[in-house]
């Protein structure tokens, strides 16, 4: 049995305390890179362009969640997202996620087995499509 | 010369002598007839003026130039204060001028002052000449008391110049001549004169809208004529004080003086004064407001007004008459004596002016004629004028009449205005209230949507804390401080976890959790869901719970989560107020205006007021701390106004709680 490498998740939060508390409950669960904010994010997707899935606070200065995820996609192409927010829920987000940009919205205080499966379960979702469409040109 | 002729001229002499005996009798005669007359007429003066008038007309046609001036002058004055009294002004006034220039000869100078003031009287009373000669006359009749030291006589005639002066609309010169006169009467100490300077000071006071002063001297005025004792004087004093009372807005005194003042107005049966008290009267009710009783009092006004009119015409008719009358007598008593002279005349001078005589009976004739011709016409003329006045006065009543009718209709249009304002208020009121809940809670929405995140974040950085700590917990040996630490973190978790449901319910009614998902509910069938979701938790000991449905199947379209939230926080509320044994009741009803209503009613222990007027305040609970939020109803109330429904809630202590939600059928 070959043992699966953990997956790579970016996680944006512009608050330090979030982000090392996340680092340190899931770095047993996930590759964790880190970013305080959505431009910073972008340039660490530039360098690590092999991250898995993407996890976003939404409310941040600068570039929003919903904005830094759009530009992502626009430039390295899609992955699969999850928002993690204070908010129930908004316009910019449903938006997004009616347009498939976003796959899951989580809500803090966040629920650390909920995060974990919902990360699988984008990754997993996302890849059995891609993979769905990749076959589509060799048949 | 014959001897017969000294004879004859003897019995011509004797002859005369007789003649001029018996003519001298008849001559002493008159005096003791007219004596007659004047006592007969003095006795008829009071009960029956008019009467007395016609005796002393019978003693001045005794008259002759050969009779005595003081008694000429007497019969005239007689004549004249007479027909004052009666109200035969210009008669009155012609009299008295006779009998003022005998006493003027005989220089009676009490009598001339006397008659200078009735003539003022006849002036001023008959409107003749704009009251100038009135005035004239009455500062004759002061100079002239004045000159005999008959200083309250004099000073009487000085007041009557102000009502001249105020009949003038000279109120304010009518005010000083009247306060002037009430200083006069205080240094000679005269209660007479007092009394009516004041009562005259507090009525030209009234009309000048100086009310507080008016009130001041009428109360003076009628504590005079209190000691005076003559009801004449104290029934427009008391009218006075009412009129004050009225327009200084003491209705209730305004009202007792009034009805004194036509009490007595009755008693005395003047109708003037009852006219003037009804009217003021009238005045107190309207603005009291009891506008029955002012149209009672305005009906007795109308009958007296009728009555007045009625009077006044007759008396006018009747002093016309008369004064025709007398013209017509003198004409003729002239006439008989130019004959009588002219016979005589005739007689002396034989034939000599035997002509002219009879030419001068003849143009006196034709004079008699001429007058009687044009007395008729007179009269005449003066019932048509009659006739057309009171047809004048018919049509005024009728008018009056439908004008009243009129302002009734009006009065009961505008009573139910008032009422319909007065509903329309109380509904503004409850309206107004039910906005400033409104507003209280939507702000409060508003306001945790934005608190949400605030607090959501610094909740995860604790929970994100524990979950790391549990690890570290995790890997500690097993000792005391392991499990101390252990059960540290769980309270942490529990305190962070409340907080986050708080959180949770605030955000759970926001908009946009709302808007969504609009479905068709079968509100009978989330009832039924509420209850046995609520069954477990509810202690079937002491608490019944029936249903009440209307057999019709009700759908409506609406988000299916907030009808169970409602219902749930509703229902649950009762089951928590029975604490002893109690029922609640929930049952449905289509109203006539196509709306649902829903009723939860309880027998458990209710509310108080207070806790009523605060139970959809966000976070007020009457539960034990931990043990509810206080958003129940708050939330249900957001939930139920976003349906475009209401709640409402009814209670009483200890009897139990009735809760009523309405929401559209569409």
């Amino acid at each position: 049995m070959i043992e699966t490498p953990p997956l790579k998740v970016l996680y944006v939060d512009d608050e330090p305390i979030n982000t090392t508390l996340f680092k340190i409950n899931f770095k047993k669960h996930f590759n964790v890179i880190l970013s305080l904010s959505g431009e910073e994010a972008l340039e660490k997707l530039e360098a690590e362009q092999d991250v898995d899935v993407v996890v976003s606070d939404f409310r941040m200065p600068g570039l929003n969640g919903v904005e830094f995820i759009r530009k992502a996609n626009e430039k390295y192409g899609k992955r699969p997202s999850v928002i993690l927010t204070g908010f129930d829920t908004n316009d910019d987000i449903e938006a997004a996620m009616q347009d498939g940009i976003v796959n899951a919205l989580l809500n803090k205080p966040m629920n650390k087995d909920k995060l974990i499966a919902t990360v699988h379960r984008c990754y997993q979702s996302y890849s059995s499509t891609k993979r769905a469409i990749k076959k589509k040109p060799g048949q | 010369m014959t001897p017969t002729s000294p004879m004859l001229y003897s019995t011509r002499k004797l002859l005369l002598a007789f003649a001029l005996l018996l003519f001298s009798n008849l001559g002493l005669a008159q005096p003791n007839e007219i004596d007659i007359l004047l006592k007969k007429g003095d006795s008829m003066l009071k009960s029956t003026p008019t009467k007395a008038l016609n005796a002393y007309q019978d003693a001045a046609n005794l008259l002759t130039d050969t009779s005595e001036k003081a008694q000429k002058a007497k019969v005239y004055q007689k004549l004249g204060t007479t027909s004052l009294q009666i109200g035969y002004y210009p008669k009155a006034i012609t009299e008295l001028k006779s009998a003022l220039v005998f006493y003027q000869e005989l220089n009676q100078d009490s009598m001339v002052a006397e008659i200078f003031s009735d003539l003022g009287s006849a002036y001023y009373f008959g409107e003749i000449k704009g009251g100038n000669e009135a005035e004239q006359y009455f500062q004759k009749a002061h100079d002239a008391f004045q000159q005999i030291g008959l200083t309250a006589s004099a000073q009487f005639n000085t007041n009557y110049l102000g009502y001249i002066y105020w009949a003038k609309g000279e109120k304010e010169k009518a005010l000083k001549t009247h306060l002037q006169c009430l200083a006069v009467f205080d240094s000679l100490n005269n209660i007479k004169g007092r009394t009516t300077c004041s009562s005259d000071i507090g009525f030209t006071l009234n009309t000048l809208g100086r009310y507080d002063e008016a009130l001041s001297y009428n109360l003076k005025a009628l504590e005079l004529a209190t000691q005076m004792e003559d009801p004449l004087v104290i029934t427009p004093i008391l009218n006075n004080i009412g009129i004050s009372y009225l327009n200084l807005n003491e209705l209730k005194k305004a009202e007792k003086y009034s009805q004194l003042s036509l009490a007595k107005a009755k008693e005395i049966s003047q109708n003037l004064r009852t006219k003037e008290a009804l009217s003021n009267l009238h005045n107190v009710y309207a603005k009291m407001g009891d506008y029955k009783k002012a149209y009672d009092i305005h009906l007795q006004l109308k009958e007296i007004n009728d009555s007045i009119k009625d009077i006044e015409a007759v008396r006018k008719l009747t002093q016309r008459d008369e004064q025709a009358a007398f013209s017509l007598k003198q004409a003729q008593l002239k006439a008989e004596q130019a004959e009588k002279d002219a016979l005589t005349n005739a007689k002396i001078n034989q034939q000599k002016d035997r002509n002219i005589a009879l030419m001068t009976g003849l143009a006196m004739l034709f004079l008699i004629a001429l007058l009687l011709i044009l007395n008729i016409r007179a009269r005449v003329r003066n019932s048509k004028l009659l006739r057309q006045k009171n047809q004048q006065l018919k049509d005024n009543n009728e008018l009056i009449g439908i004008q009243n009718k009129k302002l009734l209709e009006n009065q009961n249009e505008l009573e139910e205005k008032n009422e319909e304002l007065e509903t329309l208020l109380e509904e503004l009121k409850q309206t107004q209230s039910k906005l400033i809940q409104y507003e209280k809670l939507a702000s409060l929405g508003v306001l945790s949507t934005g608190v949400a995140h605030e607090i959501n974040n610094p909740l995860n950085f604790i929970k994100a804390g524990i979950y790391a700590l549990d690890e570290i917990i995790e890997a500690l040996p097993d000792n005391e401080n392991k499990e101390i630490t252990s059960t540290i973190v769980g309270h942490i978790n529990t305190g962070m976890e409340r907080i986050g449901y708080v959180i949770g319910e605030l955000n759970r009614f926001s908009k946009n959790s709302i808007s969504k998902e609009l479905v068709p509910c079968d509100i009978h069938q989330i009832l039924d869901n509420c209850i046995r979701v609520l069954i477990p938790k509810t202690d079937d000991s002491i608490c019944t719970i029936n249903t009440n449905f209307t057999n019709q199947n009700i759908v409506i379209t609406a988000h299916e989560g907030s009808l169970h939230q409602i219902f749930t926080n509703i229902i649950q509320n009762s089951i928590l107020a029975i604490t002893q044994k109690g029922t609640i009741t929930i049952s449905t009803k289509i109203l006539e205006s196509k709306q649902l209503e829903i009723k939860v009613e309880d027998t458990g222990c209710g509310m108080n007021k207070e806790t009523l007027q605060q139970a959809f305040d966000p976070f007020y609970t009457t539960r034990q701390a931990g043990s509810g939020t206080g958003l129940g109803l708050y939330v249900s109330y957001k939930l139920i106004t976003s349906h475009k429904g209401s709640i409402h809630l009814e209670s009483t202590e200890n009897v139990g709680t009735v809760c009523t939600v309405i929401l559209p059928l569409n």
